[in-house]
């Protein structure tokens, strides 16, 4: 390089950096920003054209000081036709790298009629069909990485159902959709269609296949997410090591997750089998048995329902891998059943965090269950972690439990 | 000082670099790490005394740099709320340089695969043209208009549909 540091208020400094390192900055500005660079000069005249990461985010073209619905169906209009220009003046041989899109559902799609003429015309296209065309060429571009961000003007809208059909693509290894309708068939073409995805990301979604099944996917995070009421829905994800499954709204089986090392679940109470019967709750236990780093919770939404745990149920497998704990304030209910059953269970275990919900100090039973053997020891256990809330009374009773099977108080620490 | 090559992993071996311009800098083996460029050249075994010479990162970026990675390095793992706001501090006061700095951190940050303050270098350009007119970022940044009257023309027209609304294009070129 040349070392003549002295620039100068007119030396032209950003325009000898890399491509790849302008493509940055303008993936940091706007939509409507980044395009607008071609008019600096020569060097900037195209660079829109090949920016491999596209971020379009309705919100950029809301107009401010109008009422939320009516700026949101402003601010679409533009917004569509921006990005539609945007994706048509492209240049045709560049690929896309990664492709996020915020959208927004303002009006109700059973009163579309759907079936328009003129397909030519954007505005008068479904909401659905225009991210979805949108998704369709981010794919066909090579798009390494989706996310599909939906709001909805109303809560009783129907969220983006996505046209699973544009979904093959050898290039595509992570998906991130939110507020998402994923109809009959979407897993199985993701699982023939996306040979290369690893990391799958579902938040407030609705899923109707009864089995989600991939022999690639590495991360797996379902948050939020409805399923069938009509049937069970399995996961035989093989290749999974990390999974993230909290408060599925319907009857999930963990089939085949072998490959698990660390795992979230949160899970509650009326939809673990029926309610009052722990063979749900052991039934996810069991198929977690050789994690490495757990987090499991059991949220309760009716205080009425609770969980009778049988004596000659084994509530737990032994976690042979098990190192790292962390569960909720359901494992203190019936006199520190769930957590001794855990302790009794993960001889390897180096590491407890209780995380007791501070707005419910009572301690509500949300289980029915007696142990005959209460002992355990656990040679690992360095440190056992409470957060609460401050003056939760909870806290020195788990404190005393320790001290009483031989820690010390130093290695029992309290956060709030 | 030893060559710093004999154990991989947490040592705390210092390895030397070497600017453009001649001059010495010294950093812990973590720090030189976070540089991709300097961590393969740690693995091939290419970090001695004579310290690694960096052809086009001169003295003044490079100490910067320095600066940067042993902070990130000495606070990489398991970090508190408290210390991620700190290093956060720590990255915004760092970033507060001229253009020409700028300029020279986000050349070199990009040439020594430094993923985290090439982000952060990157942010703060991307910043600077937010919410501002063309022809302010030319000046901020010597950019040249280097189009001829009928190019600028025609510039404008065809890109009018992304000037729409927020200013008429007759005034932005």
């Amino acid at each position: 390089m040349d070392t003549a540091p002295t620039h100068g208020p007119n030396t032209d400094m950003l325009s000898g950096l890399p491509e790849g390192v302008l493509h940055r900055i303008m993936s940091f500005l706007t939509l409507r920003q980044a395009v607008q660079t071609c008019v600096l000069s020569h060097r900037w005249r195209n660079l829109w054209r090949s920016m491999p990461h596209i971020n379009a985010d309705y919100k950029q073209f809301m107009v401010m000081g109008m009422v939320v619905t009516q700026a949101g169906d402003e601010a679409l209009v533009l917004f569509k036709r921006f990005v539609n220009r945007l994706l048509e003046l492209r240049d045709p041989v560049a690929s896309m790298d990664k492709f996020c899109l915020w959208y927004l559902i303002s009006d109700d799609k059973d009163d579309d009629t759907d079936s328009q003429d003129d397909d030519n015309d954007d505005d008068t296209d479904s909401q659905d069909a225009v991210a979805n065309r949108w998704i369709g060429h981010a794919l066909q571009k090579q798009a390494r990485v989706v996310e599909v961000d939906v709001e909805l003007v109303y809560a009783d809208l129907k969220p983006l159902v996505l046209d699973h059909s544009v979904f093959t693509s050898c290039h595509l290894t992570k998906i991130l959709f939110c507020n998402v309708i994923l109809g009959d068939g979407f897993f199985k073409q993701l699982k023939t269609g996306c040979p290369a995805l690893e990391d799958l990301s579902l938040d407030l979604c609705i899923i109707s296949d009864d089995e989600i099944s991939s022999q690639t996917l590495k991360v797996l995070t379902i948050t939020g997410t409805k399923f069938s009421m009509e049937h069970r829905t399995s996961i035989s994800t093989p290749s999974v090591t990390s999974l993230t499954l909290w408060s599925p709204d319907g009857m999930v089986v963990l089939k085949d997750i072998a490959s698990v090392v660390t795992a979230s679940v949160k899970l509650t109470n009326d939809l673990v089998s029926d309610g009052s019967d722990a063979r749900g709750l052991r039934q996810y236990l069991w198929t977690l048995s050789g994690v490495k780093n757990l987090e499991f919770h059991y949220l309760v939404t009716n205080l009425d329902m609770k969980l009778t745990i049988k004596s000659n149920l084994q509530l737990c497998p032994k976690f042979n891998n098990l190192v790292n704990l962390t569960l909720g304030q359901w494992c203190l209910d019936a006199n520190f059943y769930a957590l001794i059953v855990f302790m009794q269970n993960s001889p390897r275990l180096e590491k407890l965090t209780l995380k007791l919900d501070p707005f419910r100090h009572q301690t509500s039973q949300r289980i029915i269950g007696e142990l005959n053997e209460r002992s355990f020891t656990c040679g690992h256990l360095k440190i056992v972690e409470v957060q609460c809330s401050e003056n939760d009374p909870r806290a020195n009773h788990v404190v005393n439990f320790f001290v009483s099977t031989g820690m010390t108080s130093a290695q029992i620490h309290i956060k709030h | 000082m030893a060559a710093a090559t004999d154990d991989a992993g947490d040592s705390n071996e210092m390895i030397r670099v070497v600017s453009s311009d001649g001059e010495h800098f010294e950093m812990p083996e973590a720090a030189a790490n976070l540089s991709l460029v300097l961590r393969h050249m740690i693995e091939d075994d290419c970090a001695d005394a004579a310290g690694i010479p960096l052809a086009v990162v001169a003295a003044k970026p490079l100490a910067k740099i320095v600066d940067y990675c042993t902070k990130h390095a000495a606070k990489s793992s398991g970090l508190t709320i408290e210390e991620a706001e700190e290093l956060k501090r720590f990255d915004a006061e760092f970033i507060e340089v001229d253009t020409d700095m700028l300029y020279d951190l986000l050349v070199a940050a990009d040439f020594m695969g430094v993923e985290g303050l090439s982000k952060l270098a990157v942010q703060r350009t991307a910043d600077l043209i937010k919410g501002k007119t063309p022809e302010q970022n030319r000046e901020t940044f010597g950019i040249v208009n280097d189009f001829t009257p009928e190019e600028e023309e025609e510039i404008c027209k065809e890109n009018e549909w992304a000037f729409q609304i927020t200013k008429p294009p007759s005034r932005l070129c």
